[in-house]
């Protein structure tokens, strides 16, 4: 998360990619950073997953990652 | 008859409330732009980013991929690895923390 904050004070649109288990964790680092940074969190536990697990997870949630670099209600360039 | 002193404590980095700032501007397509991947270095993530790489080029195909990998997932990336990552990419994308 302050790798984003710091990324997008340099000019540069960004988003994190966390499990679950970061939900409450953020938005208070986001308060103490005086910065919400974009955010797409994916269903805990993620370490004891399998590949296959871990590309369902991806591919989930890859709509929501997208829609988080992209302006509102623009076209992915697709 | 007593008097009970108090003590005024002024705190100069105090504040009310953090000065917050908006999030950069979108680009409006992802069109022949280039995305930066980092990981954190936490286990699996490189399996999701992989996976994740995968989804983005089936999106966008004409979207550049780049990988970056952070030494720890405990302290900020380097600032020479986020300086490199901010010339040559146009957004980036970080996981994967659990």
């Amino acid at each position: 998360m302050h790798d984003i904050a710091d990324l997008e004070t340099r000019g540069l649109p960004g988003v994190f990619v966390a499990s679950t288990e970061f939900v409450n964790a953020a938005a208070v680092q986001a308060r103490a950073l005086g910065f919400d940074p974009a955010r797409v969190f994916v269903p805990h536990p993620i370490q004891d997953r399998t590949d296959d697990e871990m590309k369902a997870l991806a591919e989930s949630s890859v709509d929501e990652i997208l829609a988080a670099v992209v302006q509102a209600g623009a076209g992915r360039g697709d | 008859m007593t008097t009970q002193a108090s003590t005024v404590l002024l705190d100069p980095t105090s504040e009310r409330r953090p000065a917050t700032r908006p999030r950069v501007a979108r680009p409006s397509s992802l069109e022949g732009l280039t995305v930066g991947l980092l990981d954190i270095s936490k286990p699996r993530g490189d399996v999701f980013l992989t996976a994740l790489e995968s989804a983005l080029r089936s999106r966008v195909p004409s979207l550049r991929v780049v990988r970056y990998r952070k030494p720890t997932f405990a302290k900020v990336a380097p600032v020479d690895l986020r300086h490199e990552i901010t010339t040559k990419c146009d957004l980036v994308i970080e996981a994967l923390a659990d």
